[in-house]
């Protein structure tokens, strides 16, 4: 058996952290446990395990709706987010207090605009970033999104069985998922993302996976960072209702295209 | 798909992590004391305490731990935090009531000698207002006085004569006598007394809606007399935001000339919330061919964080760096995100000609960020008077008791490595608080920074704009000379608290 590591108290300390004992704790021998799976292998069972890949192949556009939260700090709002294949998507986060905070990809330009700093074009890391998010089969893990999965141990992941997986993805971007050792759907991840404010290490932890017409999709995510937990809970997922318009440009963002 | 999910929370992270608000932030809101099960009436006297207590305790422990986590140094500069906790968790334990224990808290705060870190109580008088309403003035102390440095137009304490240059004696037999004293007033600086003592004269201007004050002032002839005022609400658009209490946020603008008649747009903001951006840069539309900016933030104690990279970039047209701040876990950057665009898609350039920034001792957190950082840049001239010197970027908690703590995420230097927790921001022309002035009704900061608007290098002139459309003029645009005496003041113009 591998060793097994309480990350209950590792998430008291920065997620970059975390990681670093994680990636250690990985290399130890394992000699009395049996064959850990392939990375492939286990995102293969997560992709069975949320309806399989001709179901979610004959979705065309998902679109998803609930609340937001950051509990400590009482701020809450509600959420829409649209995807569509191949590689567009757009979110609107309507906060009480701040207003709308809408961020998107089209294929090719990555935006955002909100009341706080104004409207962006991404860049750098960021566009990438958000253009492997708005990649519409990335919940697919098929090669054409993902360069290497390798199995790096493992190890109790929000008290849940885990095998943890380094995803390097075909942009170069990575991260590491944890995916239940039992129901082989993913419940968590480790990265560093790119930020306006520079890059920040973020732990997330999906939860309440229910089934959804043919698809079995996460009803919440937490999100923890800086010590800050944020909390999203979704209503509804909504298949093939979204309009191509719904990935046009805000007008402030097509003026910034030269 | 669930990564799209990962994207929707950082359309929010990067802005809403970091509050900034100065401390003279005061509650309104309803304690929520934990409820027990057991009826209150039915336990000794020890039991209630030990019941009433777990709440306090409880908050005790929270906010030890959540500083203990976040801090962003860890050695806690040379501060034994685990001796602290042994120390005063005993003295918390050994309290009799939740206000006992909320005065350990804030002497556990008390020992990091950091801005920021507050424990807000709405179950602590001092941490409350009396009430929503206040008299319709601006304090500013100027020792051994406080004076009315603003009556609000139209408001009834205009109708009721208060004028600026006064001094306040007292307000409903509270004597400013009393405010001056030290008291449990443990201020780091000076600035920060002096500080205190506003805090007090600006809670006693607040009460009731309608309520009566009486003020009592001494004019500039030495001569005392009485003055009932009704408060008034504040102007302004109420803004509910999380664990802080409803805010009040205004924006105002108006057109003043220099002594040579060169036009300059004023814009003054009270707050650094979002519902400040669409309206400052409304505001910087309809002077972006002016021949010189004034951004007034005399007052102005904070806000959220991201607004700054955002108003920043109505002044330059570059993602330059203003300031970073070294958390725990990574560096925080600050980038202006230039404005080249408005929300009707007009393309546009940030405004690219002299701008002034005005602030004086009641500037506080992101303002300092926001004027130290371009003060850095070498991109405004400041006027005005030394700030508050508190400038630590911070987060909310609530906690069990219902209170709310404040703590520090970080620490803030800006692009050239100057930190501005302490010293603050120190204006290029400092302008002395002139009593005589304000009794003349002149404005001695702004006649400081128009005048220097007629010196202001050519090469920051304006360029030409890409759009026509931005030759739309406010009609509640006044235009005032400096050159004429007592009408230079913007009437129109609140000045912050």
């Amino acid at each position: 058996m591998f060793r097994r590591f309480d990350l209950g108290l590792v998430r008291l300390v920065s997620a970059a952290v975390a990681v670093l004992v994680f990636a250690q704790t990985a290399t130890l021998p394992a000699t009395q446990d049996p064959p850990l799976p392939s990375g492939r292998d286990i995102l293969a069972k997560h992709v069975k395990a949320i309806g399989g890949e001709a179901p979610y192949k004959a979705v065309k556009s998902i679109r998803a709706s609930g609340r937001f939260e950051m509990p400590a700090q009482q701020i809450s709002g509600e959420f829409e987010m649209m995807a569509a294949r191949p590689n567009k998507q757009r979110v609107k986060v309507t906060v009480s207090g701040i207003g709308e905070i809408e961020s998107g990809y089209d294929g090719k330009v990555g935006w955002r605009v909100d009341p706080m700093s104004g409207p962006a074009l991404l860049t750098g890391k960021e566009l990438s970033e958000a253009a492997d998010d708005a990649f519409f089969d990335g919940a697919l893990y098929g090669p054409d999104f993902v360069g290497e999965a390798t199995t790096v141990g493992k190890q109790t992941f929000e008290g849940r069985p885990a095998y943890k997986v380094k995803i390097v993805l075909k942009s170069g971007n990575e991260r590491f998922e944890y995916f239940d050792a039992e129901t082989g759907l993913q419940i968590g991840s480790e990265t560093t993302r790119a930020t306006p404010m520079g890059m920040m290490p973020v732990v997330s932890v999906l939860r309440d996976y229910r089934k959804f017409g043919a698809l079995m999709m996460p009803a919440s995510l937490t999100q923890r960072l800086m010590g800050v937990e944020q909390v999203v809970n979704v209503n509804t997922y909504e298949y093939d209702t979204v309009p191509a318009t719904a990935f046009d440009l805000p007008p402030a963002i097509k003026a910034l295209i030269k | 798909m669930i990564a799209g999910l990962v994207l929707l929370v950082w359309g929010l992270g990067s802005g809403l992590v970091l509050s900034w608000l100065g401390s003279g932030l005061e509650l309104t809101y309803a304690s929520e004391e934990a409820p027990s099960r057991t009826s209150i009436q039915d336990l000794t006297p020890a039991r209630k305490a030990i019941q009433d207590l777990t709440p306090a305790l409880a908050s005790f422990d929270e906010v030890w731990q959540t500083i203990n986590d976040t801090y962003y140094d860890p050695s806690f500069g040379g501060l034994d935090w685990k001796a602290v906790r042994a120390e005063l968790r005993p003295q918390a334990e050994a309290a009799t009531s939740p206000e006992d224990v909320r005065k350990v808290i804030r002497e556990m705060l008390g020992r990091l000698k950091q801005s920021h870190f507050l424990l807000m109580s709405s179950a602590s008088v001092e941490d409350t207002l009396p009430g929503p309403a206040a008299v319709a003035v601006e304090l500013r102390v100027a020792l051994p006085d406080i004076v009315i440095t603003h009556v609000t137009p139209k408001s009834p304490a205009e109708r009721a004569g208060l004028r600026p240059g006064e001094a306040v004696i007292a307000i409903d037999g509270h004597q400013s006598s009393e405010w001056m004293k030290a008291g449990p007033v443990e201020a780091a600086n000076s600035r920060a007394r002096l500080y205190e003592v506003w805090r007090r004269a600006f809670r006693v201007l607040h009460g009731a809606s309608g309520s009566t004050a009486v003020v009592r002032v001494r004019g500039r002839d030495g001569r005392e007399r009485d003055v009932s005022v009704t408060r008034s609400d504040a102007p302004g658009q109420t803004v509910a935001f999380g664990n802080l209490p409803p805010l009040q946020v205004r924006v105002e603008s108006s057109e003043l000339s220099t002594p040579k008649k060169r036009r300059v747009g004023l814009i003054a903001f009270n707050l650094w919330m979002p519902a400040v951006d669409a309206r400052f840069a409304q505001a910087v539309d309809t002077f972006r061919k002016a021949d010189g900016l004034i951004i007034d933030l005399r007052g102005n104690p904070g806000g959220l964080a991201g607004m700054m990279v955002g108003i920043a970039g109505q002044l330059i047209g570059e993602p330059k760096l203003l300031g970073k701040t070294q958390t725990r876990e990574t560096e925080l950057v600050f980038n202006v995100n230039p404005r080249l665009s408005m929300p009707d898609g007009r393309r546009v350039r940030p405004f690219a000609g002299p701008v002034a920034i005005l602030v004086d001792e009641l500037s506080a957190s992101a303002t300092e960020c926001f004027a130290g950082a371009l003060q850095s840049l070498g991109r405004v001239r400041v006027f005005g008077r030394q700030t508050l010197g508190q400038a630590l970027p911070a987060m909310t908690r609530r906690l069990p008791t219902g209170d709310v703590l404040m703590y520090v995420l970080g620490d803030f230097v800006t692009s050239t490595g100057r930190r501005l927790e302490g010293e603050g921001v120190i204006p290029d022309e400092m302008v002395p608080l002139s009593i005589a002035g304000l009794a003349a009704g002149r404005d001695a900061t702004v006649d400081a920074a128009l005048a220097w608007m007629d010196r202001a290098p050519l090469a920051l002139r304006p360029p030409l704009l890409l759009s026509s459309s931005d030759l739309h003029v406010s009609n509640s645009i006044r235009v005032r000379s400096a050159s004429d005496p007592g009408t230079n003041a913007p009437e129109n113009v609140s000045r912050p608290r």
